[in-house]
């Protein structure tokens, strides 16, 4: 039987099986897709006044904490004016007014302050961390003081490390279990640097033992990370290194180095970092920025990378990395439950933006969606050059507040305070 | 025969007809993937109008092509090259898709990925495009730091040890192989390791290595290295597929960020290009025909230098940068009255200068008029108190018109604002071995010593006139 060749019949079919066949469905594209900032702005939602002295010159207030200082149920603020070497207190009246007082002088450039009752004597005293000099500079020339309160809101200097690599953050935690607390002091320098933690020994004595030697640290964040009950310390490394580290601790002081997170971008611009149980799963999380202006050339400025970022704790000493939203910039993290919804939102500042555009964001609000998701809201675009915020309820409304610093580092110099207290309008 | 025509016939007809079906096919795919994916063009309002105009006609190509590829594959790198970080990285997942051979894809989505700190996403990237291209070695390098970040030493180091298997002194695989080491605790290993790094690029693991010098008690070695190291001397590994997008960047600042970043890897011409790049962006930046100035200084071209100051000065007269680079030219040139010149037409411009005052107040001194130049120095100490520099004019003046006490109380303020200066602790130890007085003179001679940035001779000068006077 001969074999009948059906040529057009074949190829119609050829061509329609080819049509099904490489008309492969649409792919979802396997790699993973780019994070997207929802973005608003409620320039209305907050009135800032300036607080505390009138001053013409430009301020270089590094560091703003909220804490009723002398326990009189009104809430007051700490800073450190790191041009003039002071610390001083934002004490609140009774009629909500703030007077800026001198804590001390003379205090080597202090970068940021914590409070603590340091001596165990039922006062509150203050943890001082001190750069000597703010901008680039590797000499050891930092210092962590202790301002000792003497009850009454008199307050008498302590140095309890000096000539060391430029300290910028420092906080006290019983790390040994012996029950007194201990400190953890991160010293940025500016090639060499340094984790440190310092047990002590006696009244106002305390020995060093060095975790890391590595430059460029911003922050440290104490608590139990791994969950074993025993604190830890997370330190974030900007530099080259741009890497934030866990030290595990025992429960005797002996701790055990690993990254946690790091990028390879020499120019990610690590700013800042605050710790928080940001999806209240009982586990504390690490908030951090990334804003830093200054890079190879002459003018410091945005780049597109800056923003936050939350690495939310699985338990056992590992985290997930999550981008939390673009913020040119960005330093200052602090996670408070901002609308009072019931889960917690971040607030940050831009340091470095494009301050010739008017539109330029300076304060920025995070909100949560409480389902993973955050939206941007642009809260304020002046004061410029903001470095440093807190948040907390200043006027007892159940209402929080927020308090901020303001760091000029560079031109221009128009648009800035020093110290802003920044009320809800509706609650005002 | 003609049955056998007709088949061959048949069959090239078909194979034909198939092969442009499939090529169809595959561009009615590509088309598919760019159109469903591509995220929407950023607001034209925003933009330079030639970035826009490249970005709507790449858009269109990209989408009805011809040469879809092509027009993805540059709208990516515009997109890259000015801030665009999300559409470039949309745009590179869809050419990962439909290009899935070019490995510059992937390279290029794990370096943006990973500069946004997503490094378990850039993992499987830069294995992707190590993959498609061995060669590349930057791919490699970030793999192995993107290992080493993540806390597997092991991956890292066999990555790194897989570009030293074949580029024995590679800096970047050394100084990660170091990093490993001093991650495990291998102090020695690690030296050894930088050292070799630091030999093939000294721009390279110097601080690592000072600190390890010192925790070995290498003080010496650790005060040589320190004292040679610029600060923040760290440079990244080049990266072709990644550096050279800036040529297709309109913005002036990241223009300006890649020639500082060029001018630090040591690479001054192309740190020279790409400024004037960012000026014919923005030809009124004063910072950058600053920073040109100083880069054509690197050069030894002082003509350039000068018209890039002078740019500076014209662009912004109060702009105190500008006429500083231009005086202090003058003084190198040894032209000491246009030196002058240019003094007094910057102290119109910026009465409260720091640099310019104290040129003036030293211009004073070298003329032998202290007591004139006093003022001067002054007005530096009054706007710029946490400055150890007019301290230390003020002091040399006062020295001049032998007011000793004064002398010592400007340096002690010096010290205080800066207290490991290298001028102040080199005069007040001269000071107090002039004096005299030992125990000062010897405990700030210690605190030059422990400086790194006082050089070795004059220390040794330090040193024999403290024996003089003391032994």
């Amino acid at each position: 039987m001969e074999l009948q060749f059906p040529n057009s019949t074949f190829l119609l079919a050829s061509l329609a099986l080819l049509l099904t066949a490489c008309n492969r469905p649409d792919t979802t594209l396997d790699s993973p897709a780019p994070p997207i900032t929802r973005a608003e702005v409620d320039l209305d939602r907050y009135l800032g006044k300036a607080i505390g002295k009138e001053v013409e010159e430009i301020p270089w207030i590094a560091h703003v904490r909220a804490f009723d200082l002398n326990q009189d149920g009104l809430m007051d603020a700490i800073g450190c004016e790191a041009k003039y070497d002071e610390v001083v207190w934002l004490r609140q009246d009774d009629k909500g007014q703030f007077e800026e007082i001198l804590l001390a002088s003379d205090m080597q450039a202090p970068v940021h302050a914590e409070v603590y009752d340091l001596d165990d004597d039922g006062d509150f005293d203050v943890l001082v961390s001190c750069m000597n000099i703010v901008f680039p500079n590797n000499d050891k020339i930092g210092a962590l003081i202790a301002l000792e309160n003497d009850g009454h809101q008199n307050f008498r200097k302590r140095v309890l490390l000096e000539g060391v690599e430029r300290v910028t953050d420092a906080r006290a935690e019983d790390m040994d279990g012996d029950g007194d607390l201990d400190l953890v002091v991160g010293q940025f320098g500016y090639d060499q640097g340094e984790v440190r933690w310092m047990k002590k020994v006696g009244p106002w004595k305390y020995e060093s033992q060095s975790l890391l030697h590595l430059s460029g640290l911003i922050n440290v964040c104490v608590s139990d990370f791994n969950n074993d009950g025993h604190p830890d310390i997370a330190a974030q490394f900007s530099q080259q290194w741009e890497e934030i580290h866990l030290f595990e601790n025992d429960g005797k002081g002996n701790f055990t180095d690993k990254i946690i997170w790091g990028s390879t971008n020499h120019d990610f611009s690590s700013s800042g970092m605050t710790e928080a149980d940001l999806n209240q799963d009982g586990l504390p999380d690490l908030v951090f920025t990334n804003g830093d202006g200054f890079g190879p050339t002459l003018k410091p400025g945005p780049r597109p990378w800056h923003g936050i970022q939350w690495l939310e704790n699985k338990g056992d000493g590992s985290f997930n990395y999550s981008r939390i939203g673009d913020l040119a910039g960005a330093y200052s993290p602090v996670v408070k439950d901002i609308d009072q919804d019931g889960d917690l939102d971040i607030l940050s500042v831009s340091a470095f933006n494009d301050w010739e555009n008017p539109k330029a964001e300076s304060l920025v609000w995070f909100r949560n969606d409480g389902d993973r998701g955050f939206t941007k809201v642009t809260l304020a675009y002046e004061p410029i050059q903001l470095l440093t915020i807190d948040f907390a309820d200043f006027d007892g409304d159940g209402v929080g507040e927020i308090v901020s610093g303001c760091f000029p580092s560079f031109p221009p110099y128009d648009r800035t305070s020093r110290f802003t207290i920044w009320k809800e309008t509706a609650n005002r | 025969m003609k049955k056998a025509l007709t088949i061959t016939l048949s069959i090239v007809v078909i194979a034909s007809v198939l092969t442009s079906t499939l090529r169809w096919n595959a561009q009615r795919r590509d088309a598919m993937v760019i159109e469903t994916h591509l995220l929407p063009a950023p607001s034209a309002k925003l933009l330079n109008p030639e970035l826009a105009q490249r970005i709507v006609a790449l858009n269109k190509r990209a989408i009805e092509g011809p040469e879809r590829i092509d027009s993805l594959a540059m709208l990516s790198r515009v997109y890259h090259a000015n801030g665009y970080l999300n559409h470039a990285w949309q745009t590179y997942r869809i050419l990962i898709e439909i290009d899935e051979e070019n490995p510059k894809w992937p390279h290029n989505l794990a370096t943006t990925v990973s500069g946004f700190g997503q490094l378990s996403d850039a993992l499987a990237l830069y294995r992707k495009a190590i993959e498609l291209d061995r060669e590349y070695i930057p791919s490699r390098i970030h793999l192995g730091d993107t290992y080493l970040k993540l806390n597997r030493y092991d991956e890292a180091k066999v990555i790194y040890q897989s570009i030293l298997d074949n580029e024995s002194a590679n800096p970047y695989a050394l100084f990660g192989q170091a990093r490993v080491s001093l991650a495990q605790n291998d102090t020695i290993r690690a030296k050894h390791l930088l050292e070799s790094a630091r030999h093939s690029n000294n721009r390279i693991g110097g601080d690592l290595l000072a600190d390890i010098y010192e925790r070995l008690g290498e003080t010496s070695k650790a005060r040589a290295l320190l004292h040679e190291v610029t600060w923040s001397s760290h440079v990244d590994i080049s990266d072709p597929w990644v550096d050279d997008i800036v040529s297709d960047c309109y913005d002036s600042f990241e223009v300006a960020m890649a020639a500082g970043k060029a001018g630090r890897a040591g690479d001054t011409a192309r740190a020279i290009q790409l400024m004037n790049k960012a000026l014919a962006l923005d030809p009124l930046d004063h910072y950058a025909h600053d920073h040109l100035a100083k880069l054509y200084l690197i050069q030894g071209n002082l003509n350039q230098a000068k018209k890039s100051y002078a740019n500076c000065t014209k662009i912004l007269p109060t702009y105190d940068q500008g006429w500083a680079g231009l005086i202090s030219i003058e003084i190198k040139a040894g032209d000491h009255v246009k030196a002058s010149e240019i003094i007094e037409q910057a102290l119109v411009n910026c009465p409260n200068s720091l640099v310019i005052n104290n040129y003036k107040g030293d211009a004073l001194t070298n003329e032998n008029r202290p007591q004139e130049a006093i003022p001067f120095f002054e007005t530096t100490i009054r706007n710029f108190p946490q400055n150890a520099v007019g301290y230390n004019y003020l002091a040399r003046a006062y020295i001049q018109t032998g007011q000793n006490g004064k002398a010592l109380e400007q340096l002690q303020k010096a010290l205080n604002a800066e207290p490991s200066n290298p001028l102040t602790l080199k005069l007040i130890t001269i000071f107090y071995i002039l004096a005299g007085e030992q125990v000062q003179a010897e405990s700030h001679l210690q605190k030059a010593i422990l400086s790194p940035r006082i050089s070795e001779e004059v220390i040794r000068n330090l040193q024999t006139m403290f024996n003089e006077e003391f032994e």
